[in-house]
């Protein structure tokens, strides 16, 4: 019974992934009608369910599948020409044959499906199809009858043990493509027989009696059956899921060792401890990426969806499909799923117009609905765009009004595409009429909370006429973020930094806090930004207004600072959901296990917002202001990002000379210094990696990236992994630096970025660089 | 004569008792990361081979003063419902196995938060054990005053 068990959960995984690949194959049949290769796929499909469910004593669902099949070699044989109508029984029948699976899944039997009326429409569809095709000329029935004749044989899978797994022998592939004789291939045998070793194809070549392209092709058809079994296993989602954490708890034990080691600072240890640390990086990326799958999957049930409603509708819908291969982890395809149906019912329902009203608006009568997908910085962006009438900004404005979520005074200045977010409110609607489908006002603000639920984002935007884009920027992964850790109190607490945009230290002199009324606000740039003490939204004693830092947090479109007593660094921390008793208290997205064992607690950045009172209408006078002050340009130096090992470091721009790459085998050594012969001078390098005591490797690759810094006749190389951006610094964001090497960190393209200390690199690369030395060529002192 | 297995601990001088199966271990703790605004009952956090536990002062789950998570603190990890909880307590005690007819109902004179917790008592030798409803023990949203 136990081998019986796995042998039906098998069947059940393949049929699924089957039945998806036949909905798709059919909606593509229904486009390109002639498609032959598609007929005949779906029918191998459908004949491989056929044989097994008969194997499984499975009988409606072999009944079932053999009506399909019926039909389809109905259409295979030309005896019936393809029509939407028999697509959508075939379709029908399909949706009989998932529901069956479903109800073998569930009970192990088939249950009180009824598949007859399914079985009737079928028969119905091929007396009909017989009768439009018997007016019809029978023109290439007969013709067309005899070849696909093998495909009955060949291809079907006896499972489910498929035999096409096995390499199949390269005589039999000769023969068959008739590059060589059947009896010249037994005598070659008979020969290995006899103790010849060669290899069969070697002996035919050699005895003249195929041809070398013939063998080779022969050679190339016999690998892919190979490497499609073999280059892939199943995996149990579970054990995935059990090895992710584990290699969570491993960052999380490596954090720990790193920080005991480098106190106690024996070298031996520190290069095994970031040896360690490189290893566990690399598993850890090694796991995460078993866990991507590509966004098709959830894609591929679309189209069935786009068909099926705009038949319903009569409209005329055209599905495209672009990026379909880019990965996001498995947890968050599914939390994405539902939404993102709903967005491309919605677009088909609302976005996309009547055939005729297209043509009264001078488009073609098809619309268009395209689905992209691409990675976007550190997330994955999802877009769902029609071509339809676009959203009517006056009334979501006239409705949001009625339903009392805006003034009519507010609408004047408020951004196009601030009113059309009003979409996502709760029980909002303009559709004129509510459909089965969608308008009913629930569904947008539902798609809204849940892609927020996973640390997403949803937005919307649409030009009147030409269309609507919904967006949905979505996290690569869950379990692991980038994040700051602060202390508030004498309690650490852990912040996720794609919602920090700069750090800010408040001396209480050059910068300070000032209360409006009571209210802490920060002037910003000229700006004020409103201030949430920390320590004030835990309910713990509050802290003075000096010696702390504001973080410029973003969160639901709102800006804000955040103070806290300190800011210590910048690390990835495993995601540890909360219990839920904590939920209630709505500050703490989860918990983390810091580098010292502790728990810490991390914040929830937009209900802190929420928490505090910061009305999404300060924000609309914030953006406002900023969008006044937009123009002037902004007062930051222009920094170069790069990248040392883990870490970003920032060089002033205008202290760079040049940017080289030099192959690593033009690094020669004068003492204990690299040096390069550059322009007919001997050029010190200074690896940053060293200097400022980064973790990690030497890249790998052929050549280094240095940054070239010149002063007069005299130069020095300053050794990065990799040059990132080139970025403007808001000089306000940055905190003084503990460590030697850096004059401070500051927050750049929302990552924690250290600023070098060029004179203290250069001197390190050149002791003598800033004296006064007449001897110009002395540039290292042996 | 039918006997279930308990596992003991003293909470403010008093005995109390779980039955073995719903105690996944037992041990001793000094870090805990308090949790601002959570239910007073919730003692901290800390970590369990990796894992983030929840620590109920049972204290204050019975109407007493909260304990001072400072030092060593002894946690009852009880299985929990999905995911492990800890009880904090002041001292272990045995595992004793009880017959069923050392057991009683608790007192009608026991009132108070304590009563809501405990489903009856064990008569030992020389003291009594109450014993823990374990789902009540760690409901942090029972309301505390």
């Amino acid at each position: 019974m136990e081998d019986l068990g796995e042998i039906v959960g098998e069947f059940l995984m393949e049929s699924h992934e089957n039945l998806d690949q036949i909905d798709r194959d059919l909606v593509q049949l229904e486009q390109d009608p002639n498609s032959r290769d598609l007929i005949s796929r779906i029918f191998r499909a459908i004949h491989t369910i056929k044989g097994t469910s008969g194997f499984l004593a499975f009988g409606r669902l072999e009944k079932l599948a053999h009506a399909g099949e019926s039909l389809l070699s109905k259409l295979r044989d030309g005896a019936q020409p393809v029509t939407p109508a028999t697509i959508t029984t075939l379709l029908a029948t399909i949706d009989g044959v998932r529901s069956l699976l479903a109800e073998i899944e569930e009970s192990g039997n088939e249950g009180q499906v009824d598949v007859e009326a399914t079985i009737a429409q079928v028969n119905a569809q091929m007396k009909t199809g017989e009768a439009a095709a018997a007016e019809a000329p029978p023109a290439p029935a007969a013709e067309t009858a005899e070849t696909p004749e093998p495909l009955d044989e060949t291809p079907v899978r006896p499972a489910p043990e498929p035999v096409e797994n096995q390499r199949r022998p390269i005589g039999e592939i000769l023969v068959e493509s008739g590059a060589a004789q059947a009896q010249d291939v037994g005598s070659a045998l008979a020969q290995q027989i006899e103790g010849d070793e060669r290899k069969l194809g070697t002996i035919l070549l050699e005895e003249g009696k195929a041809q070398p392209a013939a063998v080779s092709e022969a050679l190339q058809a016999q690998t892919p059956k190979r490497s499609i079994a073999d280059s892939a296993i199943r995996v149990d989602v579970d054990l995935l899921d059990t090895l992710l954490n584990m290699v969570g708890e491993l960052v999380l034990a490596r954090n720990q060792l790193v920080r005991g080691v480098m106190e106690i600072g024996d070298t031996t240890l520190v290069r095994s401890a970031q040896r360690l640390g490189m290893i566990t990086s690399e598993l850890q990326e090694g796991i995460m990426k078993t866990r991507m799958q590509p966004i098709e999957h959830i894609w591929s049930k679309l189209p069935r969806v786009v068909r099926d409603l705009s038949n319903g509708l009569g409209k005329q819908v055209q599905l495209v499909m672009q990026g379909k291969e880019t990965e996001l982890d498995r947890s968050l395809l599914e939390a994405v799923k539902d939404p993102l149906t709903h967005l491309v019912r919605n677009a088909v329902d609302h976005g996309i117009e009547e055939p005729d009203q297209r043509i009264a608006s001078g488009k073609g009568p098809e619309g268009t609905l395209t689905l992209r997908a691409y990675h976007e910085g550190g997330h994955v962006a999802v877009e769902v765009a029609d071509d339809g009438a676009g959203l009517n900004v006056d009334r979501i404005a006239q409705k949001a009004v009625e339903n009392g979520l805006l003034r009519p005074d507010q609408i004047p200045n408020m951004d196009r595409r601030d009113i059309m977010a009003m979409v996502f409110q709760p029980g909002f609607s303009t559709a004129a009429k509510v459909t089965n489908v969608s308008g009913r006002g629930v569904g947008m603000d539902v798609v809204k909370t849940n892609i927020e639920n996973i640390g997403g984002a949803v937005s919307v935007d649409s030009t009147p006429g030409e269309g609507t884009v919904w967006r949905l920027t979505i996290p690569l992964t869950l379990a692991i973020i980038q994040a700051l850790t602060v202390d508030c109190g004498d309690q650490r607490y852990v912040v996720p930094q794609v919602a920090v945009l700069e750090l800010v230290f408040i001396d209480g002199q050059s910068t300070k806090i000032e209360y409006a009324s009571g209210a802490p606000v920060y002037r910003l740039r000229g700006k004020l930004l409103p201030l949430v003490r920390l320590d004030r939204a835990l309910g713990l004693e509050v802290g003075t207004d000096q010696g702390v830092y504001i973080m410029v947090l973003q969160a639901d479109g709102r800006r804000f600072g955040l103070v806290v007593d300190r800011v210590l660094n910048t690390e990835e921390v495993v995601v540890k959901a909360l219990n839920s008793r904590f939920k209630d208290i709505g500050l703490y997205a989860g918990a983390t296990i810091l580098g010292d064992g502790k728990v810490g607690l991390i914040l929830d950045v937009s209900s802190l917002a929420r928490r505090s009172h910061l009305t999404a209408e300060a924000e609309r006078q914030n953006l406002a202001a900023s969008s006044r002050a937009g123009g002037a340009p902004g007062s930051g130096e222009r920094l170069l990002v790069t990248a040392v090992g883990e870490r970003r470091v920032a060089i002033p721009l205008d202290t760079v000379t040049r940017l080289e790459e030099f192959p690593r085998e033009r690094i020669e050594h004068a003492g204990s210094r690299e040096v390069v012969q550059y322009r007919g001078q001997i050029l010190p390098l200074v690896r940053l990696s060293h200097l400022l005591g980064a973790y990690g490797e030497e890249p790998e690759g052929d050549t280094v990236s240095v940054v070239v810094y010149s002063e007069g006749a005299r130069s020095v190389a300053l050794v990065v992994d990799r040059i990132v951006d080139i970025a403007e610094n808001s000089t306000t964001a940055r905190r003084d630096a503990e460590e030697d090497g850096l004059v401070g960190t500051a927050v750049i393209q929302q990552r924690v970025t250290e600023l070098l200390d060029v004179r203290r690199a250069i001197l390190a690369a050149d002791p003598n660089f800033y004296n006064d030395l007449e001897n110009d060529d002395l540039l290292v002192e042996a | 004569m039918a006997s279930r297995q308990f596992a003991t601990f003293e909470v403010a001088n008093q005995l109390f008792g779980v039955e073995v199966h719903t105690v996944q271990e037992v041990l001793s703790y000094n870090e805990y990361t308090p949790v601002p605004l959570a239910p007073p009952a919730i003692g901290g956090l800390f970590n369990l081979r990796g894992q983030v536990i929840a620590a109920v002062d049972l204290r204050v789950q019975l109407g007493l003063a909260r304990k001072a998570l400072q030092g060593p603190v002894m946690n009852v990890i009880l299985r929990g419902d999905g995911e492990p909880v800890s009880l904090v307590v002041d001292r272990i005690g045995e595992v004793v196995d009880l017959d069923d007819d050392t057991f009683e109902p608790p007192p009608d004179t026991l009132s108070g938060p304590t009563r809501e917790l405990v489903v009856g008592t064990f008569k030992l030798d020389g003291r009594l054990m109450l014993a823990l409803d374990v789902n009540q023990a760690v409901d942090t949203q029972r309301a505390t005053t």
